[in-house]
């Protein structure tokens, strides 16, 4: 899509649709109508970076920002339906929100366009990294230029993209529901409290059916997004909500034991690794050129996808759990 | 009718949200209402840095890669707000599991 295109209807009504679905999720009264509208407004918002030309974006929003996000929320919200403090808010209260946020929005709406437009008037350079990016993807190894400069080009973000679910990971572990803890004081069965209510078969049948479809879908996104649109984060979210389903649905168990902490370790750990074998054996730290660079950035990106799914099945497993 | 790329389209709906959903992330009091806000927030924000790299033909894969790096940051914060909140609403409801246990114990006591 050439930026010069004037939008058409389709791309002024989902900004629209955007803007609508935003404010109706920021005011409603109740959590369940916040968090359905919250998954509404993920499901726009990735139609929009799909119809802009951002397909990676896309996907990562559909099944990391509205789906692995939409489970946490909406088991958090389905488990506390109502605030501890009851939640007031008077007409005149969500006007002055909405129009002191638009009014906000409107003045950084008018700066940012005014800025974005100001370069490419002047000098005739070309905006942005494109040139350079699309320039450096050949030596990474990989055809894909977003997966390129994730793995390669600028890893150091994302290395501490992984600390930061290590982080995420660690809080988790801490507040993992303990069950033999919980079991000692408690007497009768906390494990089938913590699982909740089983599912009922035709749902623990369409799990069953499903989950092999995922896992195989989630290989497909890791290993096609080194040519096309996907990789190691869209493939790990798959995995997680692969994990998320089993473990709601009741047909697994899933616990965070010290299996899963390997796992979660098991990223940081890879990502270190190559940074170091860059220091060792090429030039740099972090720097992965050559021939087999396509290769290490690939095995790289299968070991980041388990940690990733292992992260968020953490996360969810701590935040769902909490039963004692 | 104003001529408008789809840069300045993503720019302004990206600011709109991103000033809508700020606001309301500064005044509401409910904590999970405030992840949701915190999560437009962000949504808002990439939708800036895309906008920003939509300027070019092709889309500049740099910024995107920050917009997925983003994402996933921001349901790594999500999860852990939710653990934490999960943890408050133990501990700000006492009150109730408290008392129900402590007549739980009552009772058993009078038994």
């Amino acid at each position: 899509m050439s930026p010069e295109t004037t939008v058409g209807p389709l791309q002024l009504s989902l900004a629209l649709a955007l803007i609508v679905t935003a404010a109706a999720t920021l005011y409603s009264r109740h959590r369940l109508t916040g968090v359905v509208l919250f998954l509404v407004f993920g499901v726009f918002l990735s139609i929009y970076w799909g119809v802009i030309g951002a397909p990676d974006v896309a996907l990562a929003e559909a099944v990391i920002g509205t789906g692995v996000t939409g489970a946490l929320f909406g088991y958090t919200a389905t488990v506390m339906p109502r605030p501890a403090h009851d939640r007031r808010g008077s007409i005149a209260r969500t006007i002055a929100g909405l129009a002191g946020g638009a009014g906000i929005g409107a003045g950084l709406g008018y700066f940012l366009t005014r800025a974005a437009a100001a370069p490419p008037g002047g000098s005739g350079e070309p905006v942005g990294l494109t040139g350079q990016a699309t320039a450096a993807v050949p030596a990474t190894g990989v055809e894909h230029p977003i997966t390129g400069v994730l793995l390669n080009l600028r890893s150091y973000d994302t290395l501490m993209e992984m600390v930061v679910l290590l982080s995420a990971a660690t809080v988790a572990v801490a507040f993992a529901p303990r069950s033999d803890a919980g079991s000692s004081t408690r007497g009768g069965a906390p494990a089938s409290e913590q699982r909740g209510p089983a599912a009922p078969p035709i749902v623990r049948g369409f799990v069953s059916l499903v989950a092999p479809v995922v896992l195989l879908f989630a290989a497909w996104l890791l290993f096609a997004g080194s040519t096309q649109p996907g990789g190691a984060f869209q493939a790990g979210a798959a995995l997680a909500a692969v994990m998320i389903l089993v473990q709601t649905s009741g047909v697994g168990r899933l616990r965070i034991g010290p299996a899963m902490i390997c796992l979660l370790l098991l990223g940081v750990l890879a990502f270190i690794a190559v940074g170091l074998g860059g220091l060792v054996l090429g030039d740099a730290w972090l720097l992965l050129r050559g021939e087999h660079a396509g290769t290490v950035t690939i095995a790289l990106e299968c070991i980041l996808a388990v940690t990733i799914g292992a992260s968020l099945a953490a996360v969810f497993l701590a935040s769902a759990g909490r039963r004692r | 009718m104003i001529e408008l790329s789809v840069a300045s389209l993503t720019l302004w709906t990206g600011a709109l949200l991103t000033g809508l959903a700020l606001v309301r992330l500064l005044t509401v009091e409910d904590l999970i209402a405030r992840l949701i806000a915190l999560n437009l927030t962000g949504g808002g924000t990439l939708l800036i840095l895309v906008g920003l790299a939509a300027r070019t033909e092709p889309v500049d894969p740099v910024p995107q890669a920050l917009a997925l790096t983003g994402i996933v940051i921001t349901v790594a914060f999500t999860g852990v707000g939710l653990i934490l909140v999960r943890a408050v609403d133990d501990d700000e409801r006492p009150s109730r599991s408290a008392d129900g246990r402590a007549h739980g114990h009552d009772e058993e006591a009078n038994a």
